[in-house]
């Protein structure tokens, strides 16, 4: 759960200071640090711990978060009603929906992006590491999945 | 999977999400900065409804501005300087209507196809070509150096809307800008002229030698005059004559000649609705005298007719200056000042004049192609020409024209044909000095005084004033012609012989006149018996005027509820009159006994008609697809060459004419091989029409006859967008009635008012929209159900602040103050 608050976090923040702009951007720091938490290993068989899903996961609770402190600003269900309506006769619901899946695919692409480049630094004797497949204590003590699982639920490969 | 074919993948995928993200696609604007919950779309919805206190700065005010808005969202300006009131005005309107103050000078400027895109060029092309944006730039030059006060509260109005831009977040600008994807352009002192320019297009711009030359060619120019005339045959002048005459008089035959083959048509009037006759378009406002009302006091009425749009074209506002204004009224957004509206002594309100003030002149040029040189007085004279570049969303530059012009005014082809225009509006603009000193007037004749150097667009403006007077005058420039120029003609170009002198020293005025009222509804101002002097040809047809002065003179006196009932009124001259016709001729031909059965029967349910267009009225659209069938079959000389509909559609008020000349070679359709008289077309007119409502929509008593599914107004968003527009609206309104509609529906009442000038000024008022333009909020369109069921609003008028605030009318203040910087500067010195 940790990389997925703090990024969802990281989004909310970037997105208010710095605009959508922030999101992938958000997104790419989130998808590499699970990638740098699951470096070197294969997530084919945990989908939804891979670095593009926990990215794209931040990107939707971060914009939802927002939106959500939006709605108590003003009438941020009619602005969806409208633009929809404008773009092409969408339901406010199909707007919101829209928006969010827009932060979730821009956020898992970077994500999927930063996470594959830091797997494969990983993966490359210039820049391995010792405990490599271990990676740092701290990710194989707060993920006991990821360090005990066995191999055929998607434990790191290990040279 | 490995790492590196991962990478590949979602590198690519990215790719993917940042075009849309990023960039237009199409007419889908950049996804990332809308949706943006923050910056985005999303902020439309913070600035909805008006915060209950809020403060802000606005660079060069002297002292602080309370604005305080009533449960109207009406905003009251309380300044202590003429300058503070324009910047806070600027401030004001910006915050309730940035986009649409943008998108009227991008309209003026030729400039939509920056923000719209290619689309648009055609529309730039226009009035780029025109020259308004150049005379507006002229015009302001001038202005600083004749009127430096009025280019200072240009400048100060000017500082305002910007101060608001300046402070605006990203998420807070106007929801179209978003859709746009386009940041709020400066607003410059100029784009107030951009403005009047503007309305000058839409209210003076009316080529009618063209429309006429056109008909000529079909039906030979004697024909033409008939059907076009300079005086309407049926004559209710606004300066009182005798009352309303029936002219009439006999049409000449058409001299039919064949279309010329692959013209465009100039007017092409297509198909036609059932509510889209009678001269659907015009304005409204009449007064009465003290002795003719029901208070003892002088009441004024007034409703301009426009475009309608969202957001509308008017903004309420109230502006206080203590000791110097003290008036409410509407403003348009863009223009620092009311132009329609009241003080505490005087009202006022207009009508256009519809006087001819553009020429056309037949041109002969050294070059067909690229003109550098046109004859003049038997010299070959240059062109004045520039360059003119369209650019699009990206900057880039799409297209290229050369604009000319002549000493008269911009080079345009018409047909092929090269005419220069010689128009008012292009020529010299100080409308905004007169409405700013209108607006302080005491008494009729200083308003009066005030408007008399109006010079375009022509307006009828019509005054009452707590003494009791009443007024209206037709103010424009209007061109004095040589002895032999008509200005319904297109002139001969090669000689300065043929322009004008200069303007007329005189122009239409009532006061005070012993029938107790006034009333204007476009007509031509003065009956020709009683002035002859050309003043145009292009008048309205009289309808409304007769069933104004109808309903005034049917009555002593007139209380405010009844002329606010007055403005909606669903009944009038018009149909009374061509109902008539229509009943007369089938008893002529039940008198011959030749009637046959579906027309006596069409005959039969016009006769139970009550003349009215209420909503449920069951027998209107009847008549009016009876008319509009009867126009079909009579003007069949006329018919569009290149499509189904008419070239042109001469005016009812000759129509009326010709039903009186039941043997006319009008009333032959040449279509046919017979050759029909009027009884004949009048009677295929009925049975036609009873068919086609029958097919179309059923018999008579099964509801879907009632007029409101005809009878309908469109309120189109600027953008025409329909999720953001109010389609369909049934009102009670007709063709040729006080509250006209047209075919598209997308004309009316922009603006209704009734005032009452007593000890205590009483006002009402309301127009199709509300005062914000933002689409979210719901003052966007609040003021609509009020408009379509003919209702007006108490109008505030507070002496004070604390007035309002004890009659628990404000709602919310914004505090408008100079930085803080500033503030300082001007802290006395000890």
């Amino acid at each position: 759960m940790t990389p997925l608050l703090v990024g969802a976090a990281a989004v909310a923040a970037g997105t208010w200071l710095g605009g959508w702009v922030a999101l992938p951007l958000a997104g790419g720091v989130v998808g590499g640090w699970q990638g740098w938490r699951l470096r070197g290993g294969s997530v084919s068989a945990s989908r939804f711990r891979a670095p593009a899903a926990t990215s794209a996961l931040a990107g939707v609770a971060g914009w939802a978060v927002l939106l959500l402190a939006g709605a108590a600003r003003g009438p941020v269900g009619e602005v969806a009603r409208l633009a929809g309506g404008v773009l092409g006769g969408l339901s406010g619901g199909t707007f919101f929906a829209l928006a969010l899946l827009f932060a979730g695919l821009l956020a898992a692409a970077a994500g999927g992006v930063c996470g594959a480049l830091v797997q494969l630094a990983a993966t490359r004797p210039a820049f391995s590491s010792p405990k490599r497949g271990f990676s740092s204590p701290e990710t194989a003590l707060s993920s006991p999945e990821t360090a005990f699982s066995p191999p055929e639920r998607g434990r790191p490969d290990r040279p | 999977m490995r790492a590196a074919p991962r990478l590949v993948l979602w590198s690519a995928a990215l790719a993917l999400a940042l075009l849309p993200a990023s960039r237009r696609l199409g007419p889908v604007p950049a996804l990332g900065p809308l949706l943006d919950p923050v910056h985005g779309l999303w902020g439309v919805a913070y600035t909805a409804e008006l915060p209950d206190s809020v403060a802000a700065t606005v660079p060069g005010l002297l002292g602080s501005v309370r604005v305080v808005y009533d449960d109207r969202r009406v905003p009251h300006v309380f300044a202590s300087s003429s300058s503070d009131l324009y910047r806070a005005l600027g401030y004001v309107v910006a915050r309730d209507r940035l986009f649409q103050m943008e998108m009227q000078t991008r309209a003026t400027a030729g400039t939509l196809s920056e923000v719209g895109g290619e689309a648009l060029i055609e529309i730039d092309v226009e009035v780029r070509r025109l020259g308004l944006a150049q005379a507006a730039r002229r015009d302001f030059d001038r202005l600083q150096e004749d009127d430096p006060p009025l280019a200072d509260a240009m400048r100060a109005y000017a500082d305002g809307v910007n101060a608001f831009i300046a402070g605006l977040s990203p998420g807070a600008r106007p929801f179209e800008h978003h859709l746009l994807g386009v940041r709020p352009a400066p607003w410059e002192p100029v784009h107030t002229f951009y403005l009047l320019k503007r309305m000058g297009w839409i209210l003076a711009f009316a080529p009618v030698e063209l429309l006429k030359e056109r008909v000529a060619g079909r039906v030979g120019p004697e024909a033409a005059d008939a059907l076009f005339p300079v005086d309407a045959p049926i004559r209710e002048p606004i300066v009182p004559y005798r009352g309303a005459r029936w002219v009439g008089g006999r049409l000449p035959p058409p001299v039919v000649q064949p279309p010329p083959a692959g013209q465009e048509s100039a007017v092409s009037t297509g198909g036609r609705s059932p509510a889209d006759g009678g001269g659907a378009l015009g304005s409204n406002s009449w007064a009465v005298a003290p002795s003719r009302s029901a208070s003892g006091n002088a009441v004024l009425a007034g409703d301009p007719h426009l475009s309608l749009t969202l957001p509308s074209i008017w903004y309420e506002v109230h502006l206080v200056v203590p000791g110097e204004l003290d008036v409410y009224g509407v403003t348009l957004a863009g223009v620092p000042g009311v132009v329609i509206g009241f003080n505490r002594d005087v009202a006022w309100t207009f009508t256009n004049t519809g006087a001819d003030v553009l020429d056309y002149y037949r041109e002969q040029l050294d070059d067909s192609v690229a003109p550098a040189r046109y004859l003049l007085d038997g010299e070959w004279t240059p062109l004045a020409a520039r360059v003119e570049r369209f650019r699009g969303r990206d900057g880039r530059v799409l297209r290229s024209d050369t604009v000319r012009s002549t000493h008269r005014g911009p080079l345009v082809h018409v047909d092929g044909e090269p005419m220069s225009m010689r128009w008012t509006v292009l020529e010299g603009q100080r409308e905004l000095r007169f409405l700013l000193e209108a607006a302080k007037a005491r008494t009729v004749d200083e308003w009066l005084g005030a408007m008399s150097g109006w010079h375009a667009p022509a307006q009828n403006g019509l005054v009452a004033g707590r003494d009791g007077s009443i007024a209206i005058q037709s103010a424009g420039y209007f061109p004095l012609r040589p002895a032999g120029v008509r200005g319904d003609q297109v002139q001969d170009g090669t000689s300065r012989a043929s322009d004008w002198l200069g303007r007329a020293a005189r122009f239409p005025i009532a006061k005070n006149p012993p029938q107790g009222y006034l009333a204007s509804a476009n007509q031509q101002p003065h009956d020709p018996e009683a002035e002859p002097a050309y003043l145009g040809a292009d008048w309205p047809e009289p309808w409304r005027a007769l069933t104004i002065n109808e309903l005034l003179r049917g009555k002593e006196r007139h209380s405010v509820a009844e002329m606010e009932a007055y403005q909606t009124y669903p009944a009038g001259v018009r149909a009374r009159v061509f109902r008539a016709a229509f009943l007369t001729a089938v008893d002529q031909m039940a008198a011959r006994g030749r009637v046959a059965p579906n027309v006596a029967e069409a005959a039969r349910l016009l006769e139970e008609w009550d003349g009215r267009y209420d909503r449920s009225n069951e027998r209107a659209v009847l008549f009016e697809t009876a008319m509009a069938a009867l126009e079909d079959g009579v003007w069949d000389e006329l018919a569009d060459p290149n499509g189904d509909g008419r070239e042109v559609t001469p005016r009812e008020d000759v129509l009326w004419q010709l039903l009186g000349q039941p043997d006319s070679p009008w009333w032959d359709d040449r279509r046919t091989p017979g050759v029909e008289d009027r009884n004949a077309v009048v009677a295929e007119a009925l049975a036609g029409a009873l068919e086609e409502l029958r097919r179309e929509h059923g018999y008579e008593n099964d509801g879907g006859w009632a007029w409101r599914n005809f009878g309908r107004h469109n309120v189109h968003h600027l953008l025409r967008l329909p999720a953001l527009s109010r389609l369909n609206l049934p009102t009670a309104s007709g063709p040729g009635l006080l509250n006209p509609v047209s075919g598209a529906g997308s004309h009316g009442a922009s603006w209704r008012m009734v005032v009452e000038l007593g000890d205590q000024v009483s006002a009402r008022g309301t127009y199709p929209g509300g005062q914000s333009g933002n689409p979210v909020s719901r003052e966007y369109d609040d003021r609509l159900a009020h408009w379509v069921a003919g209702e007006l609003e108490e109008l505030r008028f507070p002496r004070s602040e604390a007035k309002l605030r004890d009659a628990g009318h404000a709602r919310a203040v914004l505090t408008l103050a100079p930085p803080p910087a500033t503030r300082r500067r001007e802290e006395p010195r000890p």
